[in-house]
């Protein structure tokens, strides 16, 4: 049960501490949540909720719409992202190292730029129909399925390309030569050995995506007005319904956190029993290709490198661009935008930065000794924390926000309109991330550095600060870094959580969108990439931490 | 000083590691646990340095029951297999570290670090990193790093498997006399017979969790105890005895084996499951047809040529035998698949069972 804690009272302490926190702060809102979808409107216990979800047929398109979603925007991705790494990971052509910039990409521009940004292109007023409009073409709306497959799967084909191309470079390059050598030809042994090999990387690129996708809120609550799915419908349950019985809202985001649930358990049952130990770490050569081939692969990374890059493109321009109301003047200049954004309402800024930093603090002092009583102090107990600081990450923004506000707007702790909350959202979805980043390199540790130091006669806690962090501190600031930027551009929480005067800046660019003022949303959209880039850059280009990098 | 463990009672899930054992190390020697991986030694080095706790049972270091006291209190000083140096510091901080720990002044701690790191051969290396040292040269840091803070006790955790041949025979003398300098107690782990016969003062032979024979290292070779010694120790060949005949009158026991009768002029007491052991360098080849008490015929199956030494699998009656020759020049007249005659030495040793 305790392992070694048993004799260390004070790693123990804190062991329990975290457990606590968590406990308190994120098991106890979603046992609170999935135990108020059950609690009928008359007070009474019962399957009300769920019996009027599943007849209701306004209700049940919704996760129809979900789940068709999921599996559409998860095919195209894992077409695009995973195509993408076997030519990258498999030929070599000019230009290929272009998708390295990829991972960075996703990073610095967040989704809901992302949606304003092809609204400017391809909706009704757009860039693309002002153009065509003359020949008397119009393209078909934005605010529809396709617009909406295009947009995510353009959001979320990253995370696809770089689980499959993880798998393709751990992928022993002697399995293959072995099968060649015994007689097989090259087209027999990619479709019996390596795809078998390749099969857990694909489905869990495709699970990634596909718990992206039912979970995000800013594109669908954009673009899918018509099309409405379980996390944008569950927010809009919880606005009308604030102060009234909670029931459909926490039906719905109940509804998400089973859906979260079974994937999991998918992933631990199907996934990770099919993972195999590759022996050795020679992966695959790739092959020169040229001619048209190379033409054509060089082509398609170039485009998505381009379409992956084109929002931040027209954001830039947008945010100097004068706007009559809606109207956009395209080839005039102004600084009208950004100066509103910095000086006149930068409030959005500010809070954006100071939630951010609390949460990053919080989640890095969490993720360090976490991570460390995970990986060295293995017994049930650190086990169970293991389990409880994964668990976040199945759990969609707007579920968190639902499951925090109705734990925490009644009873012996409130914290409903502070700004507490809303870190406290930003620390728990964010810092799973942190834990693996921190976990790394201390797998790689060896025990005896700690043991040495204790022999030496160096307390455990005293130990743990002079040799253990040293050795992790890269990670650990690397970690910190992508936490404080991800956090910047988190939306979804946040959505359920802020009040008048916490706007952050998604909240503010997801506003300014909706009421139609896309040239200040891409102004407000610039300073957040211009926020979320500088410290990337600086962690990356000047003190060479890996951040955004695909290994 | 002397250290014990009193009635040492160890539990994994539900498998029991050791029960109620009980063992004393004298004071000031060089004491070796040896064993194959899972006997245990292990084990017990690391209930000595603090990292296990038994889960009944008592250790003394001296007359001080340390059994709940932390690793940090203990005062002991060890090695480890990996070197465990820590990878961002200096030579010369990895030796200070220790005495930092003990509030000893910077100047001070410096003079004594350098003191030994001169000692061990390393003077002119204690501003590098540990990454741009050899193996053999990082466990010496490793030992400086240990003695620095004159530890009680001196544990080390099979501080050589991870270097090549030469470098081994070359450290495990300047660790042997770095201990004997010191005069300090001292545990060393290993499952290598040779290197525990050539450094030890003492040897513990461990099996499954329990001790098998202790002694010097010369006893512990000469006159293994049991079956499992005799295999570990030396690589014996082992022959079951049916049963122990009458005395003759040259004062030597004949003990009735597969293989015929056997003389030996070993003492120990036949019990059932009694095995003969006899080491593969006693044995002699003589000339077939000779007439001998005790010899041995069989067929040459297997030659394995190692330089020095030439060894041979012989097929007897009594299962396979393994003959060990020194290699002579005109030692080439033995083939695969010949017929041969086995010499058995006197000295061959009945063992226990266990």
């Amino acid at each position: 049960m305790l392992g070694t804690l048993r004799r260390d009272p004070a790693w123990l302490t804190v062991g329990l501490m975290g457990i606590g926190l968590l406990g308190i702060f994120l098991v106890w809102p979603l046992v609170g949540m999935l135990g108020k979808s059950f609690i009928n409107t008359d007070g009474t216990f019962g399957l009300g909720g769920y019996t009027r979800f599943f007849s209701d047929a306004s209700y049940r398109d919704v996760l129809v719409n979900t789940l068709i979603l999921g599996v559409a925007v998860t095919l195209t991705s894992m077409v695009l992202g995973g195509g993408m790494a076997v030519i990258v990971a498999r030929c070599r052509f000019p230009l290929a190292g272009l998708v390295t910039a990829l991972p960075l990409v996703k990073l610095v521009i967040p989704d809901v730029v992302v949606a304003a940004a092809w609204l400017l292109i391809l909706g009704k007023q757009g860039l693309l129909n002002t153009l065509l409009a003359p020949i008397g073409i119009e393209l078909p709306s934005l605010y529809s399925w396709w617009g909406l497959v295009f947009v995510m799967t353009l959001n979320n084909y990253v995370y696809a390309f770089v689980a499959v191309l993880v798998g393709l470079k751990s992928m022993d390059r002697n399995l293959e030569e072995a099968a060649q050598s015994l007689g097989r030809p090259i087209g027999h042994v990619l479709g019996g050995v390596t795809l078998p090999l390749l099969l857990p990387s694909l489905f869990a690129g495709a699970l990634i995506v596909f718990t992206h996708v039912i979970g995000s809120f800013g594109v669908p609550a954009i673009l899918g007005a018509r099309t409405p799915v379980l996390a944008v419908k569950a927010y809009n349950e919880f606005v009308s319904e604030m102060g009234g019985n909670p029931q459909m809202q926490t039906t719905m985001a109940s509804l998400l956190v089973f859906l979260g649930a079974g994937l999991l358990l998918i992933q631990k049952l199907v996934v990770e029993r099919r993972q195999f130990q590759m022996e050795s770490g020679r992966s695959p050569t790739a092959v020169a290709v040229s001619g048209w081939h190379a033409a054509v692969a060089s082509g398609a990374v170039v485009c998505m490198v381009a379409l992956s890059l084109l929002p931040a493109v027209v954001v830039v321009i947008t945010a100097f661009t004068p706007s009559v109301g809606p109207v956009l003047r395209y080839g005039g200049f102004t600084l009208a935008h950004l100066q509103y954004a910095l000086v006149r309402a930068p409030e959005p800024l500010y809070n954006s930065l100071f939630l951010a930093t609390i949460a990053t603090v919080a989640g890095v002092l969490f993720s360090v000794t976490s991570a460390y009583l995970i990986v060295k102090r293995r017994a049930a107990l650190t086990h169970l924390l293991d389990v409880m600081v994964m668990l976040p990450l199945t759990i969609a923004g707007t579920v968190l926000g639902i499951a925090l506000i109705n734990t925490f707007n009644h009873g012996w702790l409130v914290l409903t309109g502070s700004w507490v909350i809303m870190a406290l959202a930003y620390f728990l979805r964010r810092m799973p991330t942190s834990v693996r980043a921190a976990a790394g390199p201390l797998h790689n540790l060896k025990d005896s550095i700690e043991e040495a130091s204790m022999s030496l006669g160096v307390s455990p806690l005293r130990s743990f600060v002079h040799v253990v962090l040293p050795v992790i501190v890269p990670s650990v600031i690397a970690a910190a870094v992508l936490m404080w930027v991800t956090t910047l551009s988190e939306l979804s929480a946040t959505v359920v959580l802020y009040f008048g005067g916490m706007n952050t800046m998604p909240i503010e660019i997801f506003q300014q969108i909706d009421s139609g003022r896309l040239a200040l949303a891409c102004a407000y959209s610039l300073v957040l990439l211009v926020t979320i880039f500088i410290p990337l850059a600086l962690a990356r280009w000047i003190f060479k931490l890996n951040v955004g990098t695909l290994e | 000083m002397q250290v014990s463990f009193e009635s040492i009672t160890q539990r994994y899930g539900g498998h029991t590691l050791f029960e109620d054992l009980d063992l004393r190390l004298p004071s000031g020697k060089f004491f070796t646990l040896l064993g194959p991986s899972g006997c245990g030694k292990t084990t017990l080095l690391r209930m000595l340095g603090g990292f296990v706790r038994p889960d009944a049972g008592r250790i003394l270091f001296g007359d001080a029951d340390v059994t709940h006291v932390p690793v940090h209190r203990r005062g002991v000083g060890m090695v480890f297999q990996d070197y465990a140096l820590f990878p961002d510091r200096s030579v010369l901080a990895n030796v200070c570290y220790g005495l930092a720990a003990r509030k000893v002044a910077r100047d001070e701690a410096e003079r004594r670090a350098r003191a030994i790191l001169h000692r061990v051969g390393l003077a002119d290396f204690a501003d590098r990193a540990p990454a741009a040292l050899s193996g053999g040269q990082r466990q010496r840091v490793a030992m400086a790093r240990a003695l620095v803070i004159e530890p009680r006790l001196l544990l080390l955790d099979e501080p050589l498997s991870a270097l090549d041949v030469k470098l081994r025979v070359e450290l495990r003398s300047m660790i042997r006399e770095l201990q004997c300098e010191a005069g300090i107690t001292t545990v060393f782990v290993t499952h290598d017979q040779e290197e525990a016969l050539a450094m030890s003062d003492l040897i513990a032979v461990m099996n499954r969790g329990t001790i098998v024979q202790i002694g010097a290292p010369r006893e512990i070779y000469t006159h293994p105890r049991t079956a499992f010694a005799a295999d570990f120790v030396n690589g014996a060949n082992l022959i079951p005895i049916e049963q122990e005949l009458p005395g003759e009158p040259d004062g030597l026991r004949r003990v009735r084996t597969q293989a015929g009768v056997i003389a030996t002029d070993c003492q120990s007491p036949v019990q059932h499951g009694s095995q003969l052991a006899v080491r593969s360098e006693d044995i002699r080849f003589i000339e077939v047809g000779s007439v001998a008490a005790g010899a041995l015929a069989g067929r040459i199956e297997h030659i394995e040529f190692r330089g020095s030494t030439t060894g041979y699998l012989v097929r007897t009656d009594a299962g396979p035998i393994r003959v060990d020759t020194q290699t002579v020049q005109h030692d080439q007249s033995r083939r695969r698949g010949d017929a041969v005659l086995l010499a058995l030495p006197r000295n061959a040793c009945i063992v226990g069972a266990a």
